[in-house]
């Protein structure tokens, strides 16, 4: 087994006791310098060094419990666009809540509005700019390029995806069409990312120190830690003279429990020691999906005073069989608002709660829309057209280019908001799944092949 | 178990020699050269010791040493600190006269968020789920990416990696 030579050679990579010495020597020189500020204090008198709280009060009853329990895609991470080769396939299943409430003065500002950290709560769409019919990108540019294309200069390779047939079949959602059924959307929405990324490298823009430390301490306060230490993370760029930026701030909490924020309003939360929430341990891997969909609305409910946000909580299972056993992903993003912020925020913002293998809470990961300017409000293609230009060769695989398309072979198509990290733009896309004939799993899984298809949608 | 009321002296002391090596690997799976990953690894260890987080277990400390590791080694890649890309053999060539990295140099022809979760996955034995926790993303991608590794090992490898 060459993993294990990979291991044994892994082995052979041993620190040189010079390093190890001159290691010790730089760090002993350091404990000689002076001490950095004290650390910031609290801003608000109600924080409570509790770990996690979900106070009588801030639960609220599920007044919509399992609208619907859907197989579909997923479309979180689209920025990679990748799904599971192999032996794998996905299954994902959602769930809107009744709106939340949450008791006055216990609400962190809108965290789901992209815009805007200390926005209106409620607000699940970007906030809109003056909008004008569209007519191609500011400065004349063209559409963006096909996130495929982009990756595709990379030198990112995409793999076929096999996945049950089922699946397909069972996949339905706002955005997910039956045969014959088109979007119910006349206009999507196109965005400019406000972050900026360069050529040359990544320089941070977006929230201020303090808007990130403000947004730090309402996530503690929404999961009643106390913050101990708030340090700012820096990072320094050599490329064309040095170029220096604010990167993270990073809250301490005691037993190690970290919040680190982005200056895109990104939040992460790391247990200092893994969380066995209220609604108990997460289900086992090889319970059913209706398990794990009922679990994480019980998360919903024990942790509304973090979602306080969102409009309609909604909860996303995702299930992924692999070669290496079965994963569950648990994502819950605002499908409130209009058609066209749930649409983004499906796509692009929502929290993940992550679990241990053994059932146990060790990190959230609130994940919000990048800063985006709203740049059109762009007429949508039927899905009938997007589909002609897909027959006409024109749409852009997202795997190794296989056979062209048919028709008969369309399986199913989504519409998702594509996340690629290098565009400047977030645009719409059509995703048609596309079975490729003749690569059916050679195991007893009824796994097919399907390949991946992008045709922009505006 | 982390030892109690230690001194910052002791503490330099134990964290250097119990995780220079670890995190050396873990910066050469991410950088393309020695001087690169041991500058990594330094900077590593002081921000151990200006943010001196608490730590739960041994276990948390070595994962955020990992984490800030790769992290630190991201930002190095981006900022054009990495300065040239060599086969592991020629990397280590100055304390490894002898050894051949014939499967390490394979693997570090793979993208490198796919080195990442086959080095944590196959040398450290993190699941994919403490993986995911590691890398601040979920685990269906890390476990995307463990298959879509595997199946390029399979085939740089000629069949040979499980």
């Amino acid at each position: 087994m060459r993993h294990q030579d990979y291991k044994d050679e892994l082995q052979k990579i041993q620190a040189s006791e010079a390093f190890k010495a001159k290691t010790k020597q730089m760090l002993l020189a350091e404990l000689e310098t002076p001490t950095p500020e004290e650390p910031a204090k609290p801003k608000t008198a109600w924080f409570t060094p509790r770990r996690i709280v979900a106070t009588a009060a801030a639960v609220v009853v599920l007044a919509g419990g399992v609208v619907a329990v859907r197989g579909v895609f997923s479309s979180l991470n689209s920025s990679m666009a990748t799904i599971q080769q192999g032996q794998a396939f996905f299954n994902e299943a959602t769930a809107a809540t009744g709106a939340a409430s949450v008791p006055a003065g216990n609400q962190p500002s809108g965290y789901f509005a992209p815009q805007q950290p200390q926005a209106p709560q409620q607000q699940a769409a970007p906030k809109m700019a003056a909008l004008s019919p569209y007519e191609g990108m500011p400065n004349g540019d063209s559409l963006p390029d096909l996130p495929a294309a982009a990756q595709a200069e990379e030198g990112q390779q995409k793999e076929l995806a096999q996945l049950q047939l089922d699946d397909i079949q069972n996949y339905t959602n706002d955005w997910a069409l039956q045969a014959g059924e088109e979007v119910p959307f006349t206009t999507l929405p196109v965005y400019r990312k406000m972050l900026q990324q360069t050529a040359t490298g990544y320089v941070p823009s977006g929230l201020s120190q303090q808007q990130m430390e403000e947004v730090l301490y309402e996530q503690a306060a929404a999961l009643g830690l106390y913050v101990q230490r708030v340090e700012p993370q820096n990072i320094e760029m050599e490329t064309g003279g040095v170029q220096q930026g604010l990167y993270t701030v990073t809250g301490t909490v005691a037993g190690g429990t970290t919040l680190t924020v982005w200056r895109s309003g990104q939040v992460q939360v790391q247990f200092g020691q893994p969380v066995n929430p209220a609604a108990g341990q997460a289900p086992a891997t090889g319970d059913e999906m209706q398990a794990h969909l009922q679990y994480l609305q019980a998360l919903i409910t024990e942790y509304t005073p973090l979602l306080s946000g969102m409009q309609t909580p909604t909860a996303m299972v995702t299930h992924q069989q692999s070669a290496a056993g079965a994963q569950w992903c648990y994502w819950v993003y605002d499908a409130g608002g209009t058609a066209e912020g749930a649409l983004l925020n499906r796509s692009l913002a929502g929290v993940q709660f992550a679990f241990n293998s053994d059932g146990l809470l060790t990190e959230l990961n609130m994940r919000r829309a990048e800063l985006l300017e709203l740049v059109a409000e762009t007429p949508v293609l039927t899905v009938a057209e997007a589909e002609t230009i897909l027959l006409a060769g024109q749409g852009a695989a997202l795997a190794g280019a296989q056979q062209p398309p048919t028709k008969q072979n369309i399986a199913k198509v989504d519409l998702v908001y594509d996340d690629d990290p290098t565009a400047q733009y977030i645009v719409p896309f059509y995703k048609f799944y596309v079975e490729v004939p003749g690569e059916e799993s050679t195991a007893d899984n009824d796994l097919k092949t399907y390949q991946e298809w992008l045709v922009p949608a505006v | 178990m982390l030892p109690l009321n230690e001194t910052p002296e002791q503490k330099i002391e134990r964290i250097v020699d119990e995780y220079s090596s670890t995190l050396l690997r873990v910066a050469l799976n991410q950088t393309s050269n020695k001087t690169d990953a041991e500058d990594a690894v330094q900077t590593v260890f002081l921000k151990l010791l200006r943010l001196n987080p608490e730590f739960a277990s041994a276990e948390h400390e070595k994962a955020w040493l990992i984490r800030v590791t790769v992290n630190q080694c991201k930002d190095m890649m981006r900022s054009g600190w990495n300065k040239k890309t060599t086969a592991m053999d020629e990397t280590l060539a100055e304390t490894e006269q002898d050894d051949h990295f014939e499967v390490l140099n394979v693997v570090r022809t793979l993208p490198e968020k796919y080195r990442t979760v086959v080095y944590l996955y196959y040398f450290e034995g993190y699941s994919t789920a403490e993986i995911a926790a590691l890398l601040e993303t979920r685990q269906g991608t890390v476990e995307s990416r463990l298959h879509r590794a595997r199946a390029k090992l399979r085939v740089l490898l000629e069949g040979g990696w499980d």
